[in-house]
């Protein structure tokens, strides 16, 4: 009954501050907007409200078309990265997993370079190329990994890591190497570059509606697994004795994991550090157990990404920075912080 | 032997001593150079091979008519088209000029192959290489041009060393005044704001304040509005470009990127005016993007996408 109290009592303080996030983070931008326009503005767009415009055309085109789909962006890509991080910490075991582990990462940023040197433009639901090739880059990666890391008809943990890391490093140089000999590459290094480090510059309402139940969908089969992730915390054999499939757990977490991931790359880049240190910081706060880590885990990436964001996007106004710089810079000493106070032996 | 006689016998050899030494020229202003490093350079002789790594460099030695002296250029190196049909993988013999790498990449062994006796380098090669070359005895100047004003001054500079003076102010004489011929006619015309493009791809960007592009928009009689954002980190958010609004959008992008890809964006490039009255150009980013002799067609090239009746009054 306590616990039962415990975790509705953080899932409703951590979904407030997330509307809390997005709130704020609309309201700061490049361009400043008056906090009473644009709530005036977002009550007119209801329909029950008609205040006389005080604002342009121009201001309502920056919160409605640029500033809020990627403050919603942002919450997503923080979710679906953290929920995999949750997953693939559990799953293999390892409290340095994150959603690139297994060759997400190089499979992703591989298709987007190879999307760069094509010389044709595709649009697709108003997604590019570049995200189109990185999303399935990803997946088919972690399809060749998971192959690899197969002995008969078990996927050992540990053959799965050290086949992500060679895979992932063959992915890497064969990128390396198309940089260093492709002229339109050498052209774009910024644009790569800022790849790698991940942004949520461009998104747009479209490519939310893709992204949005992709991710909603993905976060909530994973609660449904919650306990099963418990389970397999245990190791494979004692996961095995409570009566569970581990090999078809493993298929679902992974498979899962890497929709979301990405998902995720496809609309911002490779944004680091979020599905890492989110699961930890997490656990030093409300503990292991996978039920409430998960869901917690999925709002606390959120909140996260949106301040993350909002920082890239305002330190250097007109400029950008890219926000993958900024996930570490503001979380590591939190983390640290967190880390240090907690008096508790850290338990993962 | 009496000293008549043995004059007749030495008279042959000192001329023909003076007539080698003469082959060298020496260089006709005596002293020594500082380069856009503020390094100083000593020439005792005009250098006769030459390996350029940057296209601007490569654009400024063939302008002053010294494109036989060019033994290397940098892989971006593509005009005048004398440069393409003239290269080779192989060393710069038989008048062919070698590819040596680029600005990020240098080729250390091929230079060193060419045994160049000058190496002009760009303000963006890495100092290391800049040193390692030194360090194998090789004299390296390094232009890098920043406004007009030093393109000038570095033609020059090149027009001394190499001993084309004449030639060298006679070309800065003629972009001088076809700048002057330019800003007359732009200097008090309405000025439409505009927007540069430079790339798309995990944000938007341009080349920032105080640019060269910047500069030249400004020439051609526009307003460039990524002056807003600085040129070291040109990176400008969506909701700038949606409050600056600017009449055109210009594409230093293409041909990589088009005027459909860019009203294929979605989202708020749909509210700007420059794509809904269409006004969305290519222009060739080698003759913007350059500091080097062809700056003048670079104005032109904005003036056609700015003032296009300028431009056409100017053709005439």
């Amino acid at each position: 009954m306590r616990n039962k109290k415990r975790f509705t009592l953080t899932l409703v303080v951590l979904t407030i501050a997330l509307l809390c996030c997005v709130v704020i983070a609309s309201t700061f931008g490049t361009i400043h907007v008056p906090a009473l326009d644009i709530l005036k503005m977002s009550l007119n767009k209801t329909a029950l409200f008609h205040f006389e415009p005080t604002w342009t055309e121009t201001h309502e085109t920056i919160i409605f078309t640029i500033r809020l789909p990627r403050v919603l962006a942002g919450a997503l890509v923080g979710a679906a990265l953290s929920t995999t991080g949750v997953l693939f910490q559990g799953l293999l075991r390892n409290p340095m997993a994150d959603p690139y582990i297994i060759g997400t990462s190089a499979g992703a940023a591989l298709g987007a370079t190879i999307a760069m040197i094509l010389p044709i433009t595709i649009t697709f639901f108003s997604f590019g190329l570049v995200p189109i090739f990185a999303f399935f880059g990803a997946l088919v990666t972690v399809l060749i990994v998971y192959n690899v890391a197969r002995v008969g008809s078990r996927t050992p943990v540990i053959s799965m890591l050290l086949a992500g890391f060679a895979i992932s490093s063959l992915l890497a140089a064969t990128m390396t190497l198309l940089m260093s000999i492709n002229e339109r590459l050498q052209l774009q290094l910024q644009q790569v570059f800022k790849f790698l480090m991940g942004s949520i510059s461009n998104v747009t309402w479209e490519k939310l509606a893709i992204v949005f139940p992709l991710v909603i969908v993905g976060v909530l089969i994973a609660q449904l697994f919650a306990r099963h992730l418990n389970a397999l915390s245990l190791g494979e054999e004692g996961a095995g004795h409570l009566g569970i499939n581990t090999e078809k757990e493993k298929l679902i977490f992974l498979g899962l994991g890497s929709l979301l991931t990405a998902t995720a790359v496809s609309i911002s880049g490779l944004v680091g550090f979020v599905g890492l240190i989110t699961p930890h910081a997490m656990r030093l706060v409300i503990g292991p157990d996978n039920r409430l880590l998960l869901p917690a885990s999925a709002l606390g990436g959120a909140i996260f990404l949106i301040i993350a964001d909002l920082a890239a996007r305002t330190i250097l106004s007109p400029s950008e920075l890219p926000v993958g710089a900024l996930t570490a810079i503001i979380g590591a000493p939190f983390f640290i912080y967190l880390l240090r106070r907690s008096k508790k032996e850290y338990t993962f | 032997m009496n000293f008549k006689k043995l004059l007749g016998l030495m008279l042959p050899i000192i001329l023909l001593v003076v007539s080698i030494t003469a082959c060298a020229t020496p260089v006709a202003v005596a002293g020594d150079i500082n380069d856009d490093l503020g390094r100083t350079l000593t020439f005792d002789t005009v250098p006769e091979k030459i390996v350029s790594l940057a296209p601007s460099n490569t654009e400024i030695l063939f302008a002053l008519g010294l494109g036989d002296n060019v033994v290397g250029v940098s892989d971006f190196c593509n005009y005048p088209e004398e440069v393409n049909t003239r290269s080779a993988l192989e060393d710069g013999a038989d008048g062919k000029i070698a590819r040596v790498g680029n600005a990020f990449a240098v080729n250390i062994e091929a230079i060193t192959a060419l045994e160049p006796d000058l190496v002009i380098a760009f303000g963006y090669n890495l100092p290391a290489y800049v040193e390692q070359l030194e360090g194998l005895g090789l004299t390296v100047m390094v232009l890098g041009p920043e406004s007009i004003d030093d393109i000038m001054a570095d033609i020059e500079l090149v027009g001394t060393i190499m001993d084309v003076t004449k030639t060298a102010e006679e070309l800065t004489a003629q972009l001088r005044a076809d700048l002057a011929t330019i800003t007359a006619k732009t200097a008090l015309v309405s000025r439409p704001t505009v927007f540069c493009e430079t790339g798309y791809g995990g944000g938007i960007w341009t080349t920032g304040s105080g640019s060269f592009v910047s500069n030249l928009i400004m020439l051609a009689g526009g307003t460039d509005v990524g002056v807003g954002v600085s040129k070291n980190n040109p990176n400008v958010s969506l909701e700038y470009l949606v409050a600056a609004d600017s009449e055109m959008i210009i594409l230093a992008d293409a041909p990589w990127v088009t005027a459909s890809d860019v009203k294929a964006r979605g989202g708020a490039w749909d509210n700007l005016a420059a794509v809904q009255n269409d006004k969305i150009y290519d222009i060739d980013a080698d003759i913007i993007s350059r500091n080097g002799p062809r700056v003048v067609e670079g104005i032109m090239a904005m003036l056609e996408i700015i003032h296009p009746d300028i431009y056409a009054e100017l053709q005439n």
